[in-house]
């Protein structure tokens, strides 16, 4: 991926550049786009969040909190690129994208249950569902103040049905003032899903991996 | 609106439909029979709520309503569990085994059963043993 520009934050603790290839440009950008997963060769996850949504010195303070080892790496910018976790804004200023190797995922983890972190529900739900096996889709609509999620399993899976139940027990307990309809759905036949995911906010597909 | 009662009558009904659906062969319409096992579920959670003059009048309702009430919240996965798969028989006709429905759908509705008469302390602790109309065979 190429570096494209950078920006100083206000008080010179740390610099953020925004980051992008040709591909994935448009969709850094793009406002309607809340999450996006992406795997790179590496094994790298980049999480988007919705700026209005996160705010990059809350993120910095919900870490520090936690008392992470090279602290200082975190703040300092040569370092902080290199320490493989950067926290990168979009050209527009109004997304916030996260690059997380393996062993940072702990300290986001915290950030995660940071009552400073305000991350939507569809975005919670996203975040924590599609990490799952056999997840092929996770579908959501809006109905008379009623948040509806299906998430779209490749087969009937008790376990892991199980598990997204659990999530939906954290859903209420995170946003205890929003309703809810959650529904786990499976295929069952081949093209099923995209007659289940059309005409849908779509907010996970599962990416397919095409050989060359 | 309907009483504790009310509810456990339409409980008896429903299980006066399942014994006419599983027989002679209880795998003919095990669609439906989830489905109802998923209802007869239901109506014991809502004769619990009835109690306390709570009548949830849509599945998001009572969704919302089983993961704050202490009670309640320990039914959860079962119900979800009823309550997808018979959404998924109703919509798209999916039809599962009996091996599967003694082992997952018999066993949660049976726990359902067993937690709710605890909570509403009638005297039946598991009125409706359902095992039998569906037997391996």
């Amino acid at each position: 991926m190429q570096m494209l520009t950078s920006h100083s934050s206000s008080d010179n603790s740390y610099k953020i550049r925004s980051f992008g290839n040709k591909d994935y440009t448009d969709q850094l950008i793009d406002p309607f786009i809340e999450m996006m997963w992406f795997q790179y060769s590496l094994g790298n996850q980049m999480l988007y969040i919705n700026r209005s949504e996160l705010s990059v010195d809350t993120l910095l303070a919900s870490i520090m909190k936690y008392d992470p080892p090279n602290k200082s790496q975190w703040l300092e910018t040569n370092s902080f690129w290199e320490s493989e976790s950067m926290i990168l804004v979009g050209s527009d200023l109004t997304q916030a994208v996260v690059i997380s190797a393996p062993r940072v995922v702990p300290y986001l983890r915290y950030v995660e249950g940071s009552k400073n972190l305000s991350v939507s529900p569809e975005n919670y739900y996203t975040y924590k569902v599609s990490k799952f096996n056999n997840i092929e889709a996770i579908v959501f609509n809006e109905l008379d103040n009623v948040k509806c999620f299906k998430a779209i399993l490749s087969k009937r899976d008790l376990e892991v049905r199980d598990k997204i139940y659990d999530i939906e027990l954290e859903m209420f307990e995170q946003y205890p003032d929003q309703k809810y309809y959650f529904i786990v759905d499976y295929i069952t036949k081949s093209n099923e899903l995209d007659s289940l995911v059309k005409n849908k906010k779509v907010l996970y597909l599962k990416p397919s991996i095409h050989a060359i | 609106m309907p009483s504790k009662e009310d509810h456990f009558s339409i409980i008896e009904h429903n299980h006066d439909v399942l014994k006419h659906l599983t027989q002679p062969v209880c795998s003919n319409y095990t669609d439906w029979c989830v489905t109802i096992i998923f209802y007869m579920a239901l109506h014991f959670i809502h004769a619990y709520l009835a109690k306390d003059d709570n009548h949830p009048s849509s599945h998001a309702d009572l969704q919302n309503i089983i993961p704050k009430d202490l009670n309640l919240k320990p039914l959860y996965h079962k119900y979800k569990h009823l309550a997808d798969d018979s959404r998924k028989a109703r919509y798209d006709g999916t039809m599962l085994t009996v091996y599967e429905m003694r082992s997952q759908h018999l066993s949660w509705f049976k726990d359902i059963q067993t937690h709710v008469h605890t909570l509403v302390r009638t005297d039946s602790s598991n009125k409706y043993d359902l095992y039998p109309l569906f037997p391996l065979s």
